[in-house]
């Protein structure tokens, strides 16, 4: 299975890469010491992330889809990280609002603003579950695929969830219907009653150009491959 | 303090940075992307810096003459795709382009809980092909207040020793001349418009006579206090509308408007509509009555004797229309005078922003961008040219008063008078130790003068009974057959109304009295003398010192306007006469002689009286007796909502300082999410507003009740008192 898809929406490729990605983050912080020995923190909003990849002994079809990114010659790409879609596809900083707390699987969460609206792009001939939490049983939220018909789901004991696949790649909107609605989750795989951290994930990214170390070749070309790929853009915004 | 939007998160010790965004007037670019709509750029690293500098602030004591220009710059991304450039086309053109405002969100651009940084306009944008992002510079947007303008006005005042005007209302007019407003602009449909925000003059209809008791303010605002008429007309009459509204901002007890036989009476919590014998009272919603409300009476039907009366209080209807019967028409269409009041019972009454329009404004909405304090330097005429630009005159205003003034970041025009910006209530605490990265401190010894000198010009006023000659014509006028002359003619000081002119034979009144005129068929003044009838003349005052006069033949043949002798013959007069009078020097401390560290502060004629003279020259005196500290530019835990001109309690666990301190400099530095902030302190010497509030707070109302105090608080030297009252000036 792959770990990664890449490539423009709509027309994602698997990306294989050898075991040991690391994801670097990168957030802004400001300390203050006081003349007292007072501290306080300021953090930007978001933390954008960095993944060097690479796969050894690959024929030139492995970073052809990064090289054409790297030059400019395709439309914004992205990347899907298959291990964050399973925890949380939705950016972290929209999973949850300002409001009052609401228990989300037991973690003490604000509520978002009802109206408050999520857009995930989805790959075709996945199973995704769409999930949130709130402590009343009432409609929380509806998830339209595309154009699809929105979809309504409720809560009942705390939290609610649907579940689809798309059929092809698709754009789902999550929009909130009820004041009281906080974790919102959208995950790859069923619904485990669980709620994770939002990745954002697939992202937007820069790829910078594939780094080749060649290391065969016969009637087959095999090199190393090594790539760093960056996230741009504003998280949730398609 | 700026007041946060609603939903900005509560100060804590752990806090997400707002981000930042430019908004460009009118713009295309850059392109929108990611939530932030067109014309809007999300900023990568910021900064802004204001600072107040003003005389006789302290550390500023010598410093240029007040006001605060901010500056700024700011980098933005250049957006996905082909970059934005000069040379490039369509949206990715950058042009030169004017204003922007600069502001900091939690709820994305295009949400609601923005709170102002400043309003900008862009100076050199800079940028680079292979650069990722836009650098632009940043000027406060103060255009508007950098054109010429020039002030007209009339002196209205019929009582020759009282004072007229504040200068306030100078600096008023300077703000509305560039778009700030206190009290709503005249748009078409308003018949008259009487702001009385320290001054007559009307803005739409004219002011005809005036008495004034004395300008007051509320909460900082200027109004119209007790004792005050103000008779104002509207040029062209009514025109018969369906409808008349009838505007005005209260507090206190409120005040009259009169339109011909129809009084409204506004008072704190409702009006009272008077005609005739018919009196009806409407209460205002409930809550309108607090602070400065703005009342609206609108009249239906005003010139029939069944009119609809409805009271508005914001954009509440305050009750059920009221049809009125009268025995004769509401208004009288004939009637142009509009009175407004401020003379009868009760006291305590304050009125301004007095409007009277033929449709119905829809501006609840309006929110004064301009806030401007009585300076408290009362004047019976302004005799300073007004004109010059703007921004100079506010300035200079702003210097002779020892006041300060500024275009705040949410872009309102601000003049704080000399008590409010060093006296002012405290708005924030800033404890050293916890908000404070160090407490560093200057004290200047050029700060300390040992002579102050300040210099005013006191007014002389003319009095009499229609015999003051303000002018007198030098060469003989000639006037065709059924010709009319006009001369605009130029007077020294300032004149309210010319007096009548009569023909030098007519011996109605004494010689000396009345502006006079003689004619002549020839140059020469032989020959027969024309007519009484054949001559109209007549004057008014154009503006405080320019006279109109008009000569109008009734004959076929050619006058000359010379006496029997062929001297010219054209005298005009008045009764009362305001000139300003020879500049006096008053000063404290010791002799010219033996001072080493004098200071002088000229007031120009912007000070007019003794008494307002002798309290500038006793504030001075105690600003620079001794050199206050300042505590120049500290980082602090950064809060946006912080302005120059607050006044904060600064405190220091370690030293034990108390002591309330002026936010004299902000500077703001954000790259990549965060920022930082830097303030500079000026600590504030003790008012006697100060020391009333600490006396009343301790209930101490005699000398034996302070002797008690002092000796149980160990206060027995000069030095002890001194430093007594350092400290608790920050403990009120």
């Amino acid at each position: 299975m792959a770990s990664h898809f890449f490539g423009p929406l709509g027309a994602m490729e698997r990306l294989t890469v050898s075991a040991g990605v690391s994801t670097e983050t990168s957030r802004s912080e400001s300390e203050f010491v006081s003349s007292g020995g007072v501290r306080s923190f300021l953090r930007g909003r978001a933390a954008p992330r960095t993944w060097t990849v690479g796969r050894q002994y690959r024929g030139p079809d492995w970073a052809r889809l990064l090289s054409l990114a790297a030059h400019g010659l395709l439309p914004q790409c992205w990347l899907y990280d298959v291990a964050s879609a399973r925890e949380n596809m939705v950016p972290a900083q929209l999973a949850a609002g300002t409001g009052f707390l609401v228990q989300v699987n037991g973690l003490p969460m604000r509520a978002v603003a009802s109206g408050h609206q999520v857009q995930v792009p989805v790959l075709a001939g996945r199973l995704y579950s769409v999930s949130a939490w709130q402590a009343s049983d009432q409609q929380m939220l509806t998830y339209q695929v595309g154009m699809d018909t929105p979809v309504p789901v409720s809560s009942f004991n705390g939290s609610g969830a649907g579940s689809f696949t798309a059929p092809v790649d698709s754009i789902l909107t999550v929009t909130v219907t009820s004041g009281s609605v906080s974790g919102l989750r959208v995950n790859e795989g069923p619904f485990d009653g669980a709620f994770h951290a939002g990745h954002g994930t697939p992202c937007k990214v820069a790829v910078q150009d594939p780094q080749r170390t060649l290391q065969l070749v016969t009637e087959q070309v095999r090199s190393d491959y090594q790539v760093t790929l960056m996230e741009v853009g504003k998280p949730g915004f398609i | 303090m700026q007041a946060l939007p609603q939903g900005w998160p509560d100060d804590a010790d752990v806090e997400t940075a707002p981000e930042l965004f430019l908004e460009f007037a009118s713009a295309a670019w850059p392109p929108a992307s990611d939530g932030v709509p067109a014309g809007t750029a999300e900023l990568g690293s910021w900064s802004v810096d204001r600072s107040l500098t003003g005389s006789s602030l302290p550390g500023q004591v010598r410093g240029a003459a007040g006001f605060s220009i901010a500056t700024g710059s700011a980098t933005f991304a250049q957006p996905l795709g082909e970059q934005l450039s000069p040379f490039a086309k369509g949206d990715r053109r950058l042009g030169a382009r004017g204003a922007c405002v600069l502001y900091a969100s939690h709820t994305g651009a295009a949400g609601s809980g923005r709170l102002p940084l400043g309003k900008f306009v862009l100076a050199p944008i800079a940028g680079a092909g292979l650069s990722a992002d836009v650098a632009l510079d940043l000027e406060e947007n103060s255009i508007n207040l950098k054109r010429p303008i020039a002030i007209r006005w009339r002196r209205n005042e019929v009582i020759a020793s009282r004072f007229e005007i504040d200068p306030s209302w100078v600096l008023d007019k300077i703000a509305r001349s560039a778009g700030y407003f206190q009290t709503p602009n005249v748009r078409s449909g308003t018949l008259l418009s009487l702001p009385l925000v320290g001054g007559t003059m009307a803005e739409a209809g004219e002011t005809t006579s005036a008495t004034i008791g004395g300008w007051s303010e509320h909460a900082g605002d200027v109004g119209m206090g007790p004792g005050g008429l103000v008779i104002a007309e509207i040029p062209d009459g009514y025109g018969g509308p369906a409808a008349i509204h009838v505007t005005a901002e209260v507090a206190g007890t409120g005040g009259e408007v009169v339109l011909a036989g129809l009084w409204l009476n506004f008072r704190g919590d409702h009006v009272i509509i008077t005609h005739g014998m018919v009196v009806q009272q409407i209460m205002y919603p409930a809550g309108a009555n607090l602070g400065l409300a703005r009342i609206r009476v609108s009249i239906q039907d005003p010139f029939s004797s069944a009119p609809t009366i409805r009271v508005y209080s914001s954009e509440t209807l305050a009750s059920e229309p009221l049809v009125m019967s009268l025995a004769s028409a509401a208004i009288d269409t004939a009637n142009r005078a509009i009175a407004v009041r401020t003379d009868r019972a009760p006291t305590g009454r304050f009125i301004r922003g007095v409007m009277v329009d033929t449709t119905f404004r829809d501006d609840w909405a309006f929110t004064p961008n301009a806030k401007i304090n009585l300076s408290g330097s009362p004047l019976h005429a302004a005799f300073d040219a007004l004109t010059g630009f703007g921004w100079d005159m506010a300035q200079k205003i702003a210097a002779a008063t020892l006041g300060a003034v500024w275009v705040s970041e949410s872009g309102v025009f601000t003049y704080r008078n000399r008590s409010s910006l060093r006296g002012g209530d405290i708005v924030d605490e800033v404890e050293a130790l916890d908000k404070l990265e160090d407490l560093p401190w200057v004290i200047d010894p050029g700060e300390i003068a040992d002579r102050v000198e300040l210099s005013y010009t006191p007014t002389q006023v003319v009095q009499s009974v229609n015999s003051t000659t303000i002018w007198e014509a030098t060469e003989a006028i000639r006037i065709g057959p059924r010709q009319t002359i006009t001369l605009v003619v130029e007077v020294a000081g300032a004149v309210n109304a010319p007096s009548a002119f009569r023909p030098v034979w007519d011996e109605t009144y004494e010689p000396h009295q009345m502006s006079r005129w003689a004619a002549a068929f020839s140059a020469d003044g032989s020959g027969e003398r024309p007519q009484s009838s054949d001559l109209v003349v007549t004057a008014r005052m154009v503006s405080v010192s320019t006279a109109e006069i008009r000569l109008t033949s009734r004959t076929d043949v050619t006058l000359w306007a010379v006496d029997g002798n062929g001297s010219p013959c054209l005298i005009l007069r008045t009764s009362l006469q305001v000139l300003p009078g020879e500049p006096l020097t008053i000063s404290s401390g010791l002799a010219e002689s033996t001072a080493l560290n004098p200071l002088s502060i000229d007031c120009g004629s912007w000070v007019q009286d003794s008494e307002t003279a002798q309290s500038l020259l006793a504030w001075v005196t105690g600003q620079t007796s001794h050199a206050q500290a300042v505590v120049p530019s500290v980082r602090v835990k950064p809060e946006l909502r912080r302005q120059i001109g607050d006044i904060v309690r600064l405190t220091d666990g370690k030293s034990g300082l108390i002591t309330k301190a002026l936010i004299t400099a902000v500077s703001l530095a954000g790259n990549g999410g965060t920022y930082t902030q830097h303030l500079d302190f000026a600590l504030l010497d003790l008012t006697w507003a100060d020391y009333d509030k600490w006396l009343q707070a301790h209930g101490i109302d005699t000398f034996a009740q302070l002797d008690t105090y002092m000796q149980a608080h160990n206060i027995d030297t000069f030095d002890a008192f001194d430093e007594w009252g350092r400290d608790f000036g920050g403990t009120l």
